[in-house]
């Protein structure tokens, strides 16, 4: 194919020329996958945990529920949120849509799950013997959770790549709520997506080629982080 | 005496503490940043923020008048539907039909004609239904139909889907069979499959300008007043959505139809020859 | 230090534990012996406060044991050593830290002390090793480290020396009488080793089937407490393969 030889060097052309451009709906997809990840861990862990380590009615239908929510197509969320934050919608007044705070809800919810999940299976994994030795060994409640979770660091990692691997690489959400506004809300996957139907393909190439850097970068560090 | 091994959990825990601080201001940084800066709202047409024209037309305005424009391009229906529920400050489609009805029903205000480009009817060079130097629009549809050579249609409710549709009417004929392939995508998609395909199909002049080599397909009908594809600037109804930017749409629209805009929109070529007509002031 | 009353513990529908009455005095080495299925880790596990009983109760130091009310607080006057010990993933030294630093204690503090029970257990030069690298018998000992580091009042033992290489067993019982005898600590230890059992038991109790059984009194222990099991009860059918009555631990 002609286009993909073309898309590698404009893809190196716009690294090294740090195309404006492109620099800023890099940055745009970065902050979005940071912030949407931190703030579904934030949230998604505590149910994670909550899911792997007590035992309430209905917690079966719970953990099917966040599982079934791990392949909800992003168009469907992205719909939601223009339900919710268009401004007929319930949210209207707070004026979010086509802002990156509205990026940032929806995409948030589309990670969510991942961590739940993630964080409950890893959980679900570690021998029950985590908790008794560390009970024996004196740690208090929020110790033993500390522990717990620091036991199961590895597959939370494994849930913090994927959910960020999950929103740097989705469009539909970014498309829908952040309206690819340059330089505002365009993000590295809204900008493929049009310059694809300009044709250019090479462009679009680059800039997936800059999208699966930032992945291998990310999962690089996160590995580095995560240590033993 | 100093443990090595606390030393380097020490030090690679630190690391990470910093890196997460770094990613969590960079995030917030970046995203409420741009807050302050007076923005308004465009919705407007892929094909018209593809065309590059916007990237020449919105700067001045912009310093001019301090304030940001947000364009969000999508589909003419999607752009219009954003503004009557008040989502958008401003339009700028291509559908002249549609636009009268969204200004008749009451939600937008202050329609001004902006330009016109055109469309084009492609085919492959084979040429299977004979378009070559036919010069009427529906004539060219007609003739496809006749032959049941494959067409690609938008079929997305886009501006040139609209526009296809009104000349379908006007030819009297009736698309249907399996040379008739609606795809529901946006322009560049359906010049691509077109080409793939050999078929024939119904392009604004710009995005098959932009695709330039890429595709094995040559204009075959052009020329046709009905083939005009014209530019409208709406402003939305500021009485219906209390929370719309009105009098900075208003400058906008001011700005478009004035002559150093319409003189931009004249001289903007980005491919050697023009590609929009100015239509606003005579 | 502990006495219960009526203590039974079901799974289910099975009766795993009947202890009419306990009674483990403080300062000396209470043995818990039988093999297993008997309920020795069990009645640990009651002790160690991991596990409620479903009926009966426990006493430490004549006040009942109140869960609901000091559960953190009654627990670190005690740790556990489980028989197949869960390292944490890190260094040994973050294992054996790892209870000094839940009680808040100083770091430098921490490390002084962390060395000197990974010297005591023979265990010099593991400090920086990770938990995955070890045998089972090395993490036994790290266990062991972990718990008598703590210098809890009691210490209880499962199986401590199941793993541990021959080599070091003696070790082992060294370590138990050293801090029995230095520091007056309570060790409880369940094991099936008559053997082991014969050399740090103060009091032999006797499990068979969840209950508290008598044996005869000339088969275990210097100190002669209650004995070993009648190897009727032994040669029934449950019988670990490895390790018959008949051949381990008596002569």
């Amino acid at each position: 194919m002609e286009f993909l030889k073309e898309g590698i060097l404009e893809a190196l052309r716009l690294i090294r020329t740090l195309d404006p451009d492109v620099l800023s709906a890099a940055l745009v997809s970065i902050r979005l996958a940071t912030l949407s990840t931190l703030l579904a861990a934030v949230i998604g862990v505590p149910i994670g945990f909550l899911l792997a380590t007590a035992n309430f009615p209905g917690r079966r239908i719970v953990v099917l529920s966040f599982n079934s929510l791990l392949s909800v197509p992003t168009v469907l969320i992205g719909l939601l949120g223009i339900g919710l934050l268009s401004r007929q919608g319930p949210l209207g007044t707070l004026n979010l849509l086509f802002t990156p705070t509205g990026m940032v809800l929806g995409t948030t919810i589309l990670a969510i799950p991942i961590l739940v999940v993630f964080t409950l299976s890893s959980l679900k994994a570690l021998s029950p013997l985590v908790r008794e030795t560390a009970r024996t060994l004196g740690a208090s409640p929020l110790m033993v959770a500390w522990t717990l979770l620091r036991e199961a660091r590895h597959g939370f990692m494994a849930a913090v790549v994927a959910g960020f691997g999950r929103i740097i690489s989705e469009v539909g959400i970014a498309m829908m709520l952040g309206g690819n506004i340059k330089g505002f809300t365009r993000t590295l996957t809204t900008a493929i997506a049009l310059e694809t139907n300009k044709g250019l393909f090479g462009l679009g190439l680059a800039m997936g080629l800059i999208l699966l850097g930032i992945g291998v970068v990310v999962n690089l560090a996160l590995t580095q982080v995560q240590g033993r | 005496m100093t443990d090595r091994f606390l030393k380097f959990s020490t030090v690679s825990s630190l690391l990470g503490k910093v890196a997460l601080v770094f990613l969590i201001i960079l995030g917030i940084w970046g995203l409420w940043g741009g807050v302050g800066e007076e923005r308004i709202r465009l919705a407007t047409t892929t094909s018209t923020e593809n065309s590059g024209l916007l990237e020449v037309l919105l700067p001045p305005f912009e310093k001019r008048f301090g304030a940001k424009i947000d364009v969000i391009p999508v589909g003419t229906g999607k752009a219009l539907r954003l503004a009557a529920q008040g989502d958008v400050d401003v339009v700028l489609v291509h559908a002249p039909e549609a636009e009268e009805r969204f200004v008749s029903e009451g939600h937008g205000v202050n329609r001004r004609d902006v330009m016109y480009n055109r469309f084009v009817f492609v085919g492959p060079s084979s040429d299977p239904a004979g378009l070559k130097g036919v010069s009427d629009g529906t004539e060219a549809l007609t003739r496809i139909e006749a032959q049941e050579t494959l067409f690609v249609s938008r079929g997305d409710d886009s501006g040139t889907h609209k526009k296809e549709r009104v000349l379908w009417a006007l030819s009297g004929v009736n698309p249907e069979g399996d040379w008739y392939l609606e795809i529901g995508q946006g322009m560049g998609a359906t010049l691509l499959m077109a080409s793939q395909k050999g078929a024939y199909t119904l392009t604004d002049i710009g995005t098959f300008l932009a695709y330039g080599g890429r595709l094995d397909l040559k204009i075959l009908v052009d020329g046709d007043p009905r083939l005009r594809n014209p530019y409208g600037i709406i402003a939305v109804n500021p009485a219906r959505h209390l929370h719309v930017n009105y009098p900075m749409a208003m400058a906008l629209i001011g700005w478009i139809t004035s002559p150093e805009g319409q003189e931009i929109i004249r001289t903007f070529r980005p491919t050697g020859e023009p590609l929009f007509n100015p239509v606003a002031v005579p | 230090m502990f006495s219960a009353r009526g203590l039974k513990k079901y799974f289910g529908r099975e009766k795993v534990l009947d202890l009419e009455a306990l009674e483990i005095p403080r300062g000396e080495v209470t043995v818990f012996l039988g093999h297993n299925g008997a309920g020795k880790t069990t009645i640990l596990r009651i002790l160690s406060l991991l596990e409620r009983p479903s009926a009966g109760t426990l006493s430490m130091d004549g006040r009942p044991v109140n869960l609901r009310r000091n559960a953190l607080e009654l627990r670190r006057r005690m740790t556990l050593a489980h028989q197949t010990p869960y390292l944490f993933k890190g260094s040994v030294f973050f294992n054996v830290a790892y209870g000094l630093r839940q009680e808040g204690i100083p770091e430098s503090e921490v490390a002084t002390r962390v060395a000197r029970a990974l010297a005591f257990s023979d265990l010099e030069g593991f400090k920086d090793r990770l938990g995955s690298e070890l045998s089972g018998g090395e993490a036994q000992r790290v266990a062991l480290a972990r718990a008598l580091v703590l210098e809890r009042e009691v210490l209880l033992l499962d199986e401590p020396v199941a793993h541990v290489d021959v080599d070091h067993i003696n070790l082992v019982i060294m370590l138990i009488l050293k801090t029995r005898e230095e520091k007056g600590t309570t060790v409880v230890v369940a094991t099936h080793d008559k053997d082991f059992c014969r050399q740090v038991a103060d009091q032999v109790l006797h499990l068979y089937k969840g209950a508290l059984v008598d044996g005869a009194s000339d088969d275990v222990g210097p100190r002669g407490s209650s004995g070993v099991l009648p190897s009727s009860k032994w040669s029934d059918g449950n019988l670990p393969q490895r390790s018959s009555p008949e051949t381990s631990g008596n002569f």
